[in-house]
């Protein structure tokens, strides 16, 4: 009995399509520290080559954790509910 | 219509530019990038990866499973999202490595920087020995972009930049100022 649970066609679409999204998440959190560390490189690079535009870079990078931060997020809630 | 000063790949003189150890008598003269037309295939990438949502959304909306959708809207809302995060982060890391892989001349120095200011050398202006510049292909020839190799007599043997524009111009650049260099008395740098 339990085993025809198992194999039952909805709930294996259901795991699959929760696999799918948990797959999605590590993925994003994956992607969020790269984000951090490459802020960290724009920050080295930005010592090494002073151009006038080291503020911008800077903010974009930081805006770029935060999107990544929010992809994360999203992927959370989208398992959640 | 003039192109922004971020986006030279020849800048003299430039303005507000300095790098980790500049001496305060010293004057950044020159930066030297890649050409732009060597962004040419990363821009492409970028667009087909702009298109690829726009062929996948509807196939993922499309997906049903006895009659209801595999995934909601959120979900595919968050991996739309995610995938033009990540178009976005692709681009600006390729836009800073070509930003910050610059080759600078200044009045003492030939200071080469690479992979995205994680490589740096450099060299006394005094130790360069021979500048040559070459134009390799048909389609460098077109675009009358190429190599300047900077033949040293100091430990980093060969500087070379790729794919420069204007490379004769590059070229007679550092010719001159090593020239300038020499013909000043000794002992005045």
């Amino acid at each position: 009995m339990e085993i025809n649970n198992i194999f039952n066609e909805a709930i294996m679409a259901q795991t699959g399509i929760t696999i799918i999204k948990g797959s999605v998440l590590f993925i994003s959190l994956v992607y969020f520290i790269y984000a951090v560390t490459f802020s960290r490189r724009v920050k080295i690079m930005n010592q090494n080559l002073k151009t006038g535009y080291e503020k911008s870079f800077t903010k974009i990078s930081r805006f770029h954790i935060f999107l990544s931060f929010l992809s994360v997020v999203f992927f959370l809630l989208s398992i959640v509910y | 219509m003039k192109r922004p000063q971020y986006l030279s790949s020849l800048i003299k003189n430039p303005a507000n530019t300095s790098y980790e150890g500049k001496d305060h008598d010293e004057e950044v003269l020159l930066i030297v990038r890649r050409s732009l037309i060597t962004t040419f295939m990363w821009l492409i990438g970028g667009v087909v990866c702009f298109i690829i949502p726009f062929i996948i959304i509807p196939l993922l909306k499309k997906a049903v499973y006895n009659g209801n959708p595999l995934f909601d809207n959120f979900f595919i809302f968050s991996l739309t999202f995610f995938w033009y995060l990540s178009l976005f982060g692709y681009l600006l890391r390729e836009f800073l490595n070509w930003y910050f892989e610059v080759f600078l001349v200044t009045s003492k120095k030939i200071i080469d920087i690479d992979r995205g200011a994680m490589n740096i050398s450099e060299t006394l202006l005094t130790n360069v020995q021979d500048v040559t510049s070459e134009t390799p292909s048909m389609f460098a020839q077109i675009f009358n972009i190429g190599n300047v190799r900077v033949q040293t007599a100091a430990e980093t043997k060969e500087f070379e930049f790729v794919m420069v524009d204007n490379p004769s111009k590059v070229r007679d650049f550092i010719s001159d100022m090593i020239a300038r260099k020499d013909s000043r008395p000794h002992g005045n740098k």
